[in-house]
């Protein structure tokens, strides 16, 4: 009993080292510590176990810092310019807030290391486009990947910035790629 | 907080459980098909974030019928005391909706597979002293986790971090903080330093003394994000965690109809029994009176 819940707890705590490392890789400490747990996370049999207690996700919740907010929105090239974004796709919040959850790997196009994640932002952004083309099929569509960017407290009191805006990542035409791929 | 002998809050833990996952399963059913198929996620990506066997599943059957299997496990696990069946059930469609498939999973979902391990011990073995402790290790864990994250970030210092969630809620939120707002840094300032102590200090939960302010703090916390991030479910189900793992007087409150039931103590007679061998001697034993 006592050996499965050391066990249990050192998964725990290697797991969360690592998010924590990922997330904050030049505090040295952390490395120590890390070496020294991850052989219990190194096999397919703690894999499986952290998957079904839920440890696998770690407790770093926003941290260490807050990141931005991602959307995806589209803009109809027609008379009326008529500008959604892909909150019209679903019909409940929490729907909504699921999947923009996953659109956080826009970041990868603010840290240009993660290339990997691009493309897969990339081809989100065109699946994007191909429903709401089932709504809206003789449409000219040009959909885009935006960050949601807040003033920050030391922005707004130096008056550097005063308001939100949405930051364009990456969009994608119907007929040619406005950013690189 | 009570002794709690009988550890009540353990006995009624899967319950409210199985009510929240309903819940949040019935306000997710109208993008399900959305969520669960083809729609969203091109088919070449699908491997990365999903286990073969969950494709398969959903290729299968509609995600509706799972989906209704989960809030009818659910709705039994919160109803039927201490049955295993829905319970196990429930911890493996949680675990094909939320864990396994993971693109458009949070933390509240691998906090709530977390969750349904434990209802699993609890509904099989029953609580116990040793359960109790584990339950509470488990919350104490996380806490101090999250509050060394954030005790990393310099934002979680100056302010800045707060006013960034507060600013982008994650969900319609109650209440939301106008810009103008700004101008109360010292109050940003502290809620972030103010949630750092109270997270990294949870495990002080484990000694009585100091049990109530750290429960009660982090329970306020919780409702605030609730109110100002939209996070309801979430913060609902680290309510209910807190609330039970340590018998909150609240929770004595909230599961009044649920918690007489489960009491095991006889009632005491308020009034003396005549019998004609009643000892009346004075200081003499009554023998026929409970």
């Amino acid at each position: 009993m006592r050996g499965s819940l050391c066990l249990h707890f050192g998964l725990l705590i290697a797991i969360n080292m690592e998010h924590l490392h990922r997330y904050c890789a030049d505090i040295s400490f952390l490395s120590y510590p890390i070496q020294l747990l991850h052989p219990l996370l190194a096999n397919s049999l703690s894999e499986t176990y952290t998957s079904w207690t839920g440890l696998q996700g770690g407790y770093a919740f926003y941290s260490p810092t807050v990141g931005n907010g991602y959307e995806i929105q589209f803009r109809q090239q027609l008379a009326n310019h008529k500008d959604t974004t892909a909150a019209t796709l679903f019909q409940a919040a929490t729907g909504l807030m699921r999947y923009q959850s996953f659109l956080d790997i826009g970041v990868s196009f603010i840290y240009t290391d993660r290339r990997d994640e691009q493309q897969t932002a990339i081809a989100m952004i065109k699946q994007a486009r191909e429903i709401y083309r089932v709504y809206h099929p003789d449409a000219s569509i040009c959909v885009s990947l935006v960050s949601f960017v807040s003033p920050s407290l030391s922005q707004l009191k130096t008056h550097l910035l005063s308001q939100p805006f949405y930051l364009s990542l990456y969009t994608y035409n119907d007929t040619i790629a406005l950013s690189d791929e | 907080m009570s002794k709690s002998n009988n550890y009540q809050g353990l006995q009624l833990f899967p319950r409210g459980l199985g009510l929240l996952l309903s819940l949040a399963m019935i306000r997710l059913w109208p993008d399900l098909e959305l969520l669960y198929s083809s729609y969203l996620m091109p088919d070449e990506l699908l491997p990365q974030y999903s286990e073969k066997w969950i494709i398969m599943l959903f290729d299968w059957a509609s995600p509706r019928l799972y989906a209704g299997l989960y809030i009818g496990s659910g709705l039994l696990l919160a109803v039927i005391r201490q049955n295993c069946a829905p319970a196990m059930l429930l911890f493996v469609l949680h675990y094909l909706f939320f864990v396994g498939y993971s693109p458009w999973s949070y933390g509240a979902d691998y906090i709530g597979q977390t969750a349904l391990f434990f209802s699993i011990f609890i509904c099989i073995w029953g609580p116990s002293h040793y359960l109790q402790r584990f339950f509470r290790l488990q919350l104490i864990a996380f806490y101090f986790f999250a509050g060394l994250g954030k005790a990393l970030g310099i934002t979680w210092w100056n302010g800045e971090a707060v006013w960034k969630a507060l600013q982008q809620p994650v969900m319609p939120a109650a209440f939301t903080v106008p810009l103008s707002a700004h101008r109360y840094e010292y109050l940003w300032v502290g809620l972030g330093i103010l949630t750092i102590i109270i997270e990294l200090g949870y495990p002080l939960t484990w000694t009585r003394r100091f049990r109530l302010f750290f429960t009660n703090s982090i329970i306020l916390m919780h409702i605030g994000i609730a109110l100002t991030m939209g996070l309801i479910h979430f913060s609902c189900l680290m309510i209910w965690y807190n609330l039970c793992a340590w018998d909150h007087p609240l929770l004595h409150r909230i599961a009044k109809p649920v918690i007489k039931p489960l009491e095991t103590t006889e009632p005491t007679l308020q009034v003396r029994t005549a019998t004609a061998d009643l000892d009346t001697r004075e200081g003499g034993k009554s023998r026929h009176v409970k």
